[in-house]
């Protein structure tokens, strides 16, 4: 399996904000999640990706191309969403089709009509005038109808109601299906990842504290449920996040050292989110 | 070449739905210098349509397409030229409403139209060379400023070299147009290759 994205020694500096990774890469074929507190780099890691910004340092490869900025046939590509940079709202979704129809190779005019339809979209209504989820579903359509290999998405489903949620996601699960489609999805919307994503990264501060595979993550660790008399026998290096109620400690813990005394419980992603960012140990 | 033409397509887009009072009153100042001629209402009728392409500006900004375009398979160097060739369009199109009116309301006079031409021209040239650059690189809002300082750097060299002519006696008017006509082509040239360089530098922080 190839990598659609490889980042190597990249850094960007925005004011006070720094982003710096090692590495970082996405394989093809797979759903990538970024998860992250605002301000902690995800849409600048985006941007960076889609040529919107240029990095200070390090190499940035996006479908094997090393700068997407002015690569237009890499860009052809590439269907996105990002916070901020959104199109034109005078616009219906008629005339966008006939835009982007012009403006990509491989636009599939019928398939954007069938995402239209299955989104229960007003053809002629402009974009200003539709509701947040109409715009997100409008923006989807347009990413996703011109035979995209990489889709790179800031929080889709941010917004938005479980119906429409759900559905996004499930149309994302089907873009995913074939092994050539690749997905770099950012989200606050732990769930979502949860349901959609192969592997994970968490972003804090602009920096990568963790990237896994999803399941393996999953496995890793355990919640652990220690009453307040117990909390002295747990051995300290074991804790990788905790929270203390009053009559007992929640502890998050790698699987293999959860102590035969606790009661250890499946984790989500969002709750070793909550226990390693606050005070957690990332290691 | 596609590209471009799909870009000014957009363009038209934005403004069509908004651009009712606008398209009012420069069909109104096409009219009046047609029946009346003289420098306002020619003038008038080019500035207004130059202040279309310019609004189309503030919509790329507001609602994010700047961005948006820089991450389709679309060159920043065709988003310059279909603003540019936009532009020079609607130049055209105050030129030839002018043209109409006039033929129309006085007939055919080579002298008033050749007149109207270069003033539509030189004005309409000039208006959008100096604004472009500036909204592009500093935005619709502050590019403002910067218009308003700028003018008056122009016009008052303008006036100056002027007032320096009528003191040597230099009256030849129509080497005068010549001249006006070539440092507004100047201007446009530069000008372009100005905001060129500009939004390829540019980088999308804010969003």
């Amino acid at each position: 399996m190839g990598q659609a994205i490889i980042c190597k020694g990249l850094k960007k500096q925005l004011g006070n904000f720094t982003l710096d990774y090692p590495v970082f890469t996405v394989a093809e074929g797979t759903v990538h999640g970024l998860i992250g507190a605002n301000g902690s780099g995800k849409t600048t890691t985006l941007k960076l990706l889609l040529g919107l910004l240029r990095q200070d340092a390090g190499d940035v490869s996006v479908l094997g191309s090393t700068n997407i900025g002015v690569d237009d046939q890499a860009r052809n590509s590439i269907g996105f969403m990002v916070d901020g940079a959104g199109i034109p709202s005078m616009l219906n979704p008629i005339e966008l089709g006939r835009l982007f129809q012009s403006l990509y190779t491989y636009w599939d005019a019928s398939y954007y009509q069938q995402l239209l339809m299955q989104f229960h979209l007003d053809a002629k209504k402009p974009y200003r005038k539709c509701s947040r989820g109409m715009k997100v579903k409008i923006q989807l359509a347009l990413a996703l109808s011109h035979n995209a290999k990489l889709l790179i998405l800031d929080e889709p489903t941010s917004g938005l109601d479980p119906v429409s949620r759900d559905e996004i996601i499930t149309l994302l699960s089907r873009y995913s299906e074939d092994e050539n489609h690749t997905i770099l999805i950012s989200s606050h919307i732990t769930s979502d990842l949860e349901k959609l994503c192969d592997y994970v990264t968490f972003l804090e501060d602009g920096k990568i504290r963790l990237s896994s595979e999803k399941d393996e993550l999953l496995e890793r660790y355990r919640l652990i449920q220690i009453p307040s008399t117990r909390i002295a026998d747990v051995e300290p290096n074991t804790i990788k996040g905790r929270r203390d109620g009053q009559f007992q400690s929640e502890f998050l813990m790698r699987t293999e050292e959860v102590p035969p005394f606790g009661e250890a419980q499946r984790v989500t992603l969002e709750q070793i989110i909550i226990m390693l960012s606050v005070g957690g140990d990332w290691s | 070449m596609n590209t471009i033409i799909t870009l000014m397509l957009k363009d038209w887009y934005v403004l069509k739905s908004k651009s009712g009072l606008t398209l009012f009153l420069i069909v109104f100042f096409a009219v009046f210098a047609g029946l009346q001629g003289g420098f306002l209402y020619t003038a008038m009728c080019t500035m207004m349509m130059v202040m279309l392409t310019i609004t189309t500006f503030a919509y790329d900004q507001s609602d994010g397409w700047e961005a948006y375009v820089s991450a389709l398979p679309v060159s920043r160097k065709a988003v310059v030229q279909s603003k540019y060739l936009f532009g020079l369009l609607t130049v055209l199109v105050s030129v030839v409403l002018v043209l109409v009116f006039s033929l129309v309301f006085r007939g055919f006079q080579v002298d008033v139209l050749l007149n109207a031409l270069q003033l539509q021209i030189s004005i309409g040239i000039f208006f959008l060379s100096l604004n472009y650059p500036l909204i592009l690189k500093f935005g619709f809002e502050k590019s403002r400023v910067w218009y308003i300082l700028v003018t008056f750097l122009i016009v008052g060299a303008g006036s100056a070299l002027s007032s320096i002519a009528s003191q040597t006696g230099f009256q030849n008017n129509s080497l005068v147009s010549v001249f006006m006509v070539i440092l507004v082509v100047a201007l446009l040239v530069v000008s372009y290759f100005i905001s060129l360089g500009i939004l390829k530098r540019k980088e999308f922080i804010e969003i």
